[in-house]
């Protein structure tokens, strides 16, 4: 049922061109259509632009949902790689891997992207991704490397380095394959993650810049109009609830179905 | 009458002469205003730079003299006495000021001449890098002839001489401070517990929160109308306004989007008094290549194209539309209320088909994609935006639509203020969406907009001769008359060049709870007469009885 | 004991100088320059910049200012900030006791209702109660902490009235109220903070404790109190007691996304605590705060792993033994 919703949620997102009704930048009439309540015309109102806010509530889920999804991808190729060099080097490289590791996680995260999106000139969507990602990979580095110290002292992999083959190759035919279920469920509850962080740095104005939509930035415009029109912050609040609850549920589902200890 | 009836009145009686005796007047001096603004910085007057900084920083120290309610900056009949009681010119570069034996510090110190030689030579040490440190060298000293008695000797005779002579400087204890290494005068104690001479005193300050100020029963212009005045500081206005509404503060200078005014207005206690700011916002065009001064820009080197630019900008809808009443249209780069800004000429009108026709007389031919090109490159440009101001963020965003209606792509670059700042000042840009605060006197216009300042606010880079003559001839123009029109020749050039668009000047609200009366105001400096406000005896409320330490 | 500790005292503060090191890198390698304010100003000159820079000794060789700041760091002296005009610790000093009353008011209020709601579920899985409370916690787990802040702020503030939305206290009577008035005055202005910031981790931990108490119903022990027929009551003590330690953990790792959120709720709480003064610092290039600041909340971060990795080996001889 997760899968289903998490795909329903991708594909609104791949179709927001056709779903939605307006240009999400689109001022539409900035004489008579500003924070207009919900509508047949406009089924979310207009915000303070007279732009559609349902639009730019369904082009903000593509933005968040594939800005969370690349630095999700980002993060695991990064925490997997380190994962696996610390657990199959071990000695000094893992013990400097894993203590920088420590070092990094002592940062609160939002802090650390805060200091280098809010100094570093923006790069656009693709510096954010990147950022996102590669500050987002110490947890999984940890978990690889935790499977990978058991998987270690197991029969087929012993057995394949009697035979002489090379550490990557262990590491990627006989490794990686049974390392892959932990890393899938913290790869889905990571994006869950990545869309409350995306949303907080967005409503911080270091985030998506506009007039771009995204889900925090809209919450960030909707605040200053609180008292007036309130649904300005709630929607798109609702929707990151909504949208991170589903990728929950898939990640607790996906854990379950593969991790028999759990059940 | 029935019975529950007769219970009624008598209740409603009670409740009645309740209501009548609850909050006294201790004594016969009362009244606490809790005002909103942002945190200040320091309040150590040389090296004051926020809004914030300035307004409390008026309230806590005072100046040889202050600007009257004419704001005339020419000559020295537009002010009135503040520390000084009289004034002479002993010759035409002569100014001699006798202080107010009154006058003290907060502390109980008199204030003397050698206080005002002092706290010039601060102004000017370039150690101390005071602000207002270019505003003054045209003096050339400042002596101290007996302890009430100080004269300024200017190197030139000039109009706004006096201007520069008494409203520059707030007037430093020395002392305090004279012990004091420069490099160390910024970050002295003195600015988080300041001692001051104007007419409130300090009393507290809780970082992040709020700061006491309390009335100087003794303040040499006579007892202020207010015992005390809490600041409390707010992150944005929005929350301002909520605490406004809720009762909970009582006056600001609010600058406000239109829904967050409607929420003022339908606030029954509040008085809202609307007035121009001494700032313009506008749209700088980089005259030279981003990052290569010695090359014209790509664009924008065109002074046909920068015209056409203009023409297809509909300031009045933009500001209308984000600002509503509360943003002014400017006819050039200064403030509507200055003395020689009425019937200034205005810049270029609003006239889309003007714009395409001019466009593509220049050759900028629309593509497939509706943006002009010519000979391969695309008609399209960066503004840079400070995400600092939400009222320009909102406006760039309707530029870009109005600039796409004729072919012209735009793209908005928003940066935080400080890098948004660099980049203005390397002359790294395109376009940028600046702002400008201003002193009360044309003469600022010369710096941004003449070759004066290449290495300072100039960042446009632009460059007129004949406007650089004529802004010269205007201010050293005794004649109010002959200066006025000078100032118009000189706008007009500008206007015809349109080195920017200036899309608007912030029209904030004063808004003040209605149980203070005499709510006077200056427009370039709300809180410079916020001394004279009293709170209405019959109106007083829990907090206009709680009296300072 | 003592040699453990001595390592991890060892390791926390080469962390804590890591954090410094990269911090500075950041900020001083970043585009743009601390000029708050005076770039608006008409008469702004490149002489006066200039001077700005000397005063700051940020016209020195990066290398120069960055041995100079970590011995004065060393030292005690941590610098003066750039917008404020004082010293960097005296700002802390201001700041850091209300980010630390809100943190704790969040974690009583995270721990409390946490650990209490979690136990009840584990010991009734499958439940009416538990599928209730495993969903309202689903929820809250995925709420971002700013809108919570917002919605909390929308309800109890604007549309009730109940409880004051910004600041630590009213700055206009608290001096003048009695002892009572002042406690009282503090508290209404920390509830919606606390809250905001303590219900979402109520929700992460209840989650964890749902799950430890699951792990130990399940094992032996209470298998044999229950046959014993002890009372469900004295089980559950029995079941607290062995589920709470994972819990203990989770305390040292819950410390940074704590901080996290309270850059976020101070921002909408206008509570003048450490994220809110560094994130303005972020903003107006104020390196000296931003760098302190970092080094502090990395000490803070790496403190509160060393009290929980003390308390595990308290609370549990096993991992006694086996370091």
């Amino acid at each position: 049922m997760g899968l289903a919703a998490v795909g329903l949620l991708y594909l609104i997102a791949l179709l927001a061109p056709v779903l939605a009704p307006y240009d999400p930048a689109a001022q539409l009439d900035l004489v008579a259509g500003r924070l207009l309540p919900a509508s047949l015309a406009h089924p979310l109102g207009t915000d303070a632009l007279s732009r559609d806010l349902l639009s730019r509530l369904l082009f903000g889920a593509r933005l968040s949902l594939s800005i969370a999804a690349l630095a999700v991808v980002v993060a695991v190729t990064v925490g997997t790689a380190v994962g696996l060099a610390a657990g199959l080097a071990g000695g000094v490289v893992d013990a400097a891997l894993m203590r920088s590791v420590d070092a990094a996680l002592a940062i609160p995260r939002v802090f650390l992207l805060i200091v280098i999106l809010a100094l570093w000139e923006h790069g656009g969507i693709a510096a954010l991704v990147l950022v996102l990602g590669l500050t987002g990979w110490f947890g999984t580095s940890r978990l690889v490397r935790a499977e990978v110290q058991s998987l270690k002292q197991r029969d087929f992999v012993l057995a394949a380095r009697a035979l002489g083959l090379p550490a990557w190759r262990i590491a990627l035919r006989h490794i990686l394959p049974n390392a892959t279920a932990p890393i899938i469920v913290s790869a889905t509850l990571g994006v869950g993650n990545t869309i409350l962080i995306e949303a907080a740095l967005s409503f911080l104005g270091i985030g998506v810049r506009p007039p771009m939509p995204s889900w925090g930035n809209m919450i960030a415009d909707g605040q200053a109009f609180l008292a007036t029109a309130p649904w300005q912050a709630i929607v798109p609040g609702a929707a990151v609830v909504l949208t991170v609850m589903t990728f929950s549920v898939l990640g607790e589902a996906l854990r379950e179905t593969i991790d028999p200890r759990t059940r | 009458m029935t019975h529950r009836a007769l219970l009624l009145v008598s209740a409603a009686t009670a409740l009645a002469s309740a209501c009548r005796e609850a909050p006294r007047c201790p004594g016969d001096w009362c009244g606490t205003a809790v005002l909103v603004s942002s945190e200040p910085g320091v309040l150590l007057p040389p090296v004051t730079q926020t809004d914030a900084d300035f307004w409390i920083t008026e309230m806590v120290f005072s100046k040889l003299a202050e600007l009257g309610p004419s704001l005339s900056t020419v000559g020295d009949s537009g002010f009135v006495p503040e520390l000084a009681q009289t004034w002479a010119w002993d010759t035409p570069t002569t100014l001699r000021f006798t202080l107010n034996p009154r006058a003290h510090w907060h502390d109980g110190r008199p204030v003397t001449a050698q206080d005002v030689a002092f706290t010039f030579d601060v102004y000017r040490d370039s150690v101390v890098n005071a602000g207002a440190r270019p505003l003054l060298e045209e003096i050339a000293s400042v002596t101290a002839a007996d302890s009430h008695t100080v004269a300024f000797q200017f190197r030139r005779s000039y109009p706004e001489a006096f201007f520069d002579a008494a409203f520059q400087m707030w007037i430093l204890p020395r002392h305090v401070l004279d012990t004091v290494p420069r490099n160390r005068l910024a970050s002295h104690p003195l600015g988080r517990n300041p001692i001051g001479s104007g007419p409130f005193r300090f009393v507290r300050w809780t970082t992040g929160q709020s700061i006491e100020l309390a009335g100087d029963s003794s303040y040499a212009l006579g007892r202020p109308g207010l015992r005390r005045v809490v600041w409390r500081f707010i992150p944005d206005m929005p929350a301002g306004v909520t605490q406004l509404v809720a009762g909970e503060a009582d006056a600001a200078q609010a600058l406000v989007t239109p829904e967050l005014l409607d929420r003022l207005r339908g606030a029954p206690h509040l008085n809202l008094t609307p007035f121009a700011l001494s700032a313009y916002s506008y749209v700088g065009f980089n005259l030279r290549a981003p990052g290569r001064p010695g090359s014209p820009h790509p664009l924008f080197g065109d002074r046909a194209l920068r015209r056409a630019v203009a023409m297809a900008v509909d300031r009045e809808a933009a500001v209308r539309a984000v600002l509503g009443n509360l943003g002014a249209l400017p006819s050039g780069p200064f403030a509507p209320w200055l003395w020689m800004a009425s019937e200034s000429p205005g810049p270029l009108p609003f006239d889309t088909a003007a714009a395409k026709r001019s466009l593509d007389s220049l050759g900028w031919r629309p593509g497939a994609d509706g943006v002009r090109a010519r000979s391969g490159r695309r008609l399209e440009f960066d503004l840079l935006v400070p995400t600092t101001s939400a009222p320009r963020r909102r406006i760039a965003v309707i530029v870009q639509d109005q600039l796409r209606r004729v072919g012209i792509a735009m793209q908005i670059t928003e940066l935080d203020f400080n890098t948004f700042i660099s980049r203005a000042q390397a002359g790294r840009f395109d376009a940028a969406f600046l702002s400008l605060v201003s002193d009360p006197s044309p003469r600022s216009i010369r710096q941004p907009w003449t070759r004066a300042g290449f290495a300072g606010s100039n960042y446009q880079r632009y460059d007129n001769p004949e406007f650089d003559r004529l802004t010269d001839q205007a201010v050293a123009e005794w004649n109010r008359e002959r200066a006025t029109a000078l100032w118009h020749q000189a706008i007009a050039v500008i206007n015809a060049d349109v080195p920017a668009i200036w899309i608007y000047v912030p029209r904030p609200v004063l808004v003040a709870h209605r149980r203070f009366v005499d709510t006077a105001l200056r427009p370039d400096l709300w809180t410079a007469r916020l001394w004279q406000w009293r709170v209405n005896p019959d109106a007083l409320i829990e907090r206009d009885r709680v009296i300072a330490p | 004991m003592a040699a453990f500790l001595a390592r991890r005292l060892g390791a926390a503060v080469l962390v804590a100088f890591g954090v410094a090191t990269i911090t500075f890198l950041l900020i001083h390698l970043a585009p743009g320059s601390p000029l708050a304010g005076s770039g608006e100003n008409p008469y702004v000159s490149a002489e006066a910049i200039a001077q700005m820079r000397r005063n700051f000794a940020l016209d020195r060789p990066i290398h120069i200012q960055y041995v100079r700041y970590l011995t004065n760091l060393l030292r005690g002296d941590w610098g003066l900030s750039f917008t404020m005009h004082r010293p960097v610790l005296d700002a802390f000093r201001d700041a850091l006791p209300n980010t630390l009353l809100l943190a704790a008011a969040a974690l009583l209020v995270d721990f409390l209702l946490g650990v209490t709601v979690g136990t009840l579920q584990g010991m009734r899985p499958g439940s009416r109660f538990d599928r209730v409370c495993s969903a309202v916690t689903l929820t809250l787990y995925s709420v971002p902490t700013f809108w919570l802040g917002l919605m909390l702020v929308l309800v109890f503030g604007q549309e009730l009235g109940w409880l004051p939305v910004s600041g630590v206290v009213d700055p206009a009577l608290y001096h003048a109220r009695d002892i009572l008035g002042k406690l009282w005055d503090r508290a209404a202005h920390l509830i919606l903070p606390a809250l905001t910031l303590g219900l979402i981790g109520a929700a992460a931990t209840a989650r964890y404790q749902r799950a430890a108490v699951l792990e130990v119903i399940r094992q032996d022990f209470i298998r044999t109190a229950r046959a014993k027929g002890l009372s469900e009551r004295a089980v559950a003590v029995h079941a607290l007691r062995n589920a709470v330690l994972p819990t203990i953990t989770l305390f040292g790792l819950s410390l940074p996304v704590l901080l996290s959120g309270a850059v976020l709720v101070e921002t909408v709480f206008a509570w003048p605590g450490m994220g809110r003064l560094a994130f303005e610092a972020i903003q107006r290039r104020d390196y000296p705060v931003v760098t302190g600041a970092a080094t502090l909340v990395a000490l803070a971060v790496v403190a509160g792993n060393f009290v929980a990795d003390v308390l595990t080996r308290i609370a549990d001889p096993r991992t006694r033994e086996a370091q």
